[in-house]
């Protein structure tokens, strides 16, 4: 089976990050600082478990707090592909 | 040289040591408010130096020689996600707290080696997942290797829930909760809204007492949604749902102050509640298509209702451990440690005993025979030994008993008991007036043998740990009325064979009285944890209405 995507994450990001902040997903940039969209620790908290039950992978809690932007939050989801 | 592993349960609350040997044998496991007789032993450390010290010498440990790796009951400190993230129902000032005690557990686990010479520089510890370590301590006593294992509790690493998949003894998680929203924190909510104090564990009393009251269907909807569950996992609902829900349940709420009666139909509520959420849980598990249930997490407690589980969602066989709270850990992290070591070995597979604790100091019981001035002391060995004490117990004394090693887990499972004749209606507030100075409303258990469950009870099955309540048959009810609860029903302990003491005793009690059950309570008084030096069972004898002590085959008692 072959790993999802860089844009596949980031894809799955954008949404639920919408979702949760009720910003429209073509607003979200990669590059834009989440707690900018108003993204709180709560959501930050249950977007890293949709990210382990879509991607059937184990990330650490504090994944959504050490990386402040869409894109560098998707890198390392990607990098937790191969490990 | 061997190497011994130790784990330690790091939760700041209730720390547990246990010790692995080599082999993956369990050789040891007891809480730490045993020791330090201090209840829930909140802040003390797992390791605390005399413990361990004891402990170590109750295993073979030779400090010249062997090996001993340290290993915690969580992976991470909490203080690492915000505060009310894990503690949404609980007052800010209990989580802080509760990070606090926590987070000075796993800094300092494992510092006591340096106090014992087993060490020069700080050890290296492992730490393991919070969850993880329960699913594995609870599934190594589990009379089964495949299933599934439930964990709820107040909060683990992200959330307070995960399902792990037994496989031939080994666990894969299929999922963990994250977030706040826990079964854990809304029961000690809802013990705080009954006029208990959960910080002193006092989640029994809302249980107990919800067999004295109705449940209110329209409270029990209110309560019900202060969760919601999504995909089997706890998860809290918008703050207005919360809000409408406190103020929904605030004007069935008690002060401390209050007659208990007042929270009757409360606590009622709260545990139908309690149930309808676990049951959506375990509604999600069985579509996973497995007959075996391990049931772990300091929800397993809830004995009420693990009893209604069996022959429902799929469950032939349901499992709760001897410790299914967070002193159960300690377990967990020493058995996770060794399998990490031993990754190719069979794991998790050898049902454990719950007989794990420190022993009664025999020189010290020859100094209470020795010097006590009580009026009776006999040697109960052997079977004529067992036919006096049933003698004595049917005759109405009451007797408390240290024999072996001390349970593990928060039941005392006939090692460290006090034993009673179920059949005299007043022996339950006897008991408590004379003995154990609880509240009337508790209940005390029975202790039935595990072949003779389906005489005396509905939906029988076994329950070796007292961790299922199963309503007794209605015609028998009269036959034991200081077992029989409120709404008839009795937390039970059934012994087989692998308690051949008990099991006896049963046996001497029906030749003598046709009844082959016996009340088996806890040895402690209220307030205090179960006596763990023999001159802490003879305070008892020596402060209480207790009529004798046995002391492993001693019985002292007081004149007539």
């Amino acid at each position: 089976m072959t790993n999802p995507t860089l844009a596949d994450v980031t894809a799955f990001l954008r949404e639920h990050v919408s979702n949760r902040t009720k910003v429209p997903q073509e607003q979200i940039l990669g590059s834009t600082v989440l707690v900018d969209f108003g993204l709180e620790s709560i959501d930050a908290v249950l977007i890293s478990g949709h990210i382990e039950d879509e991607f059937q992978i184990e990330v650490e809690p504090s994944l959504m707090f050490e990386f402040q932007t869409l894109d560098e939050v998707a890198a390392a989801v990607v990098a937790l592909f191969d490990k | 040289m061997s190497r011994f592993y130790l784990g330690l349960s790091t939760s700041g609350h209730d720390p547990a040591l246990a010790i692995v040997d080599e082999r993956g044998g369990v050789r040891f496991a007891e809480a730490t408010e045993r020791f330090i007789q201090d209840k829930r032993a909140w802040g003390a450390a797992p390791d605390l130096v005399g413990h361990l010290e004891s402990a170590l010498n109750a295993t073979g440990f030779d400090a010249a020689a062997d090996q001993l790796i340290v290993s915690t009951s969580w992976a991470r400190v909490k203080a690492d996600l915000p505060v009310s993230l894990s503690n949404a129902m609980l007052p800010a000032s209990g989580g802080l707290w509760l990070q606090g005690l926590q987070a000075h557990a796993q800094a300092s686990a494992g510092d006591s080696l340096l106090r014992l010479g087993l060490a020069q520089t700080a050890p290296e510890v492992r730490h393991f997942d919070h969850h993880l370590s329960h699913a594995a301590a609870a599934c190594s006593s589990a009379p089964f290797v495949d299933g599934l294992c439930l964990v709820i509790d107040g909060e683990g690493e992200v959330g307070a829930a995960s399902l792990f998949r037994l496989r031939q003894g080994r666990l894969k998680r299929l999922w963990r909760s994250w977030g706040p929203g826990s079964l854990g924190t809304y029961y000690a909510w809802l013990t705080g809204l009954c006029g208990f104090d959960w910080r002193a564990g006092e989640e029994w009393k809302v249980m107990g007492l919800a067999a004295f009251g109705t449940p209110d269907e329209g409270l029990v909807d209110a309560l019900a949604s202060m969760l919601d569950i999504v995909d089997g996992r706890p998860r809290l609902p918008e703050q207005a749902v919360i809000d409408a829900v406190v103020a929904r349940a605030k004007p069935h709420a008690r002060s401390p102050g209050d007659p208990i009666e007042r929270a009757a139909n409360l606590a009622a509520s709260g545990q139908a509640a309690y149930a309808r959420l676990v049951d959506r849980m375990l509604e999600s598990c069985a579509s996973l298509g497995e007959g075996n249930l391990v049931l772990s997490g300091g929800c397993a407690l809830n004995s009420s209702y693990n009893g209604t589980i069996k022959g429902r969602f799929g469950f032939d066989q349901v499992h709760v451990p001897s410790a299914p709270a967070d002193d159960g850990n300690a377990l967990g992290a020493a058995l996770l440690s060794w399998m990490q070591d031993h990754p190719d070995q069979p794991a998790l597979s050898a049902a454990a005993s719950p007989f794990l604790g420190s022993r009664a100091d025999a020189r010290v019981i020859e100094n209470a025979v020795a010097n006590c001035g009580h009026a009776r002391i006999s040697d109960v060995a052997g079977k004529a030994g067992l036919a006096t004490i049933a003698e004595r117990l049917a005759a109405g004394r009451i007797i408390g008993v240290m024999r072996g090693a001390a349970e593990f887990g928060p039941r005392a499972l006939g090692h460290r008991s006090i034993l009673a004749d179920p059949r005299p209606g007043d022996m339950k507030d006897r008991l408590n007036q004379r003995v154990k100075g609880r509240e009337p409303y508790r209940p005390f258990a029975p202790v039935v043998p595990a072949d003779r469950v389906g005489d005396w009870f509905e939906r029988a099955q076994p329950s070796p740990y007292m961790s299922f309540t199963l309503p007794w048959k209605s015609g028998v009810r009269d036959l034991v009325p200081a077992v029989v609860h409120a709404d008839g029903t009795g937390r039970l302990q059934t012994v087989d064979g692998t308690n051949p003491w008990m099991s006896s005793l049963l046996a001497a009690f029906e030749a003598q009285t046709g009844v082959p059950i016996v009340l088996n309570t806890s040895f402690n008084v209220m307030g205090k944890p179960i006596v763990h030096s023999v001159q802490d069972a003879m305070a008892v004898l020596a402060t209480t209405g207790l009529d004798g002590v046995l002391l492993e085959d001693v019985l002292i008692e007081k004149g007539t």
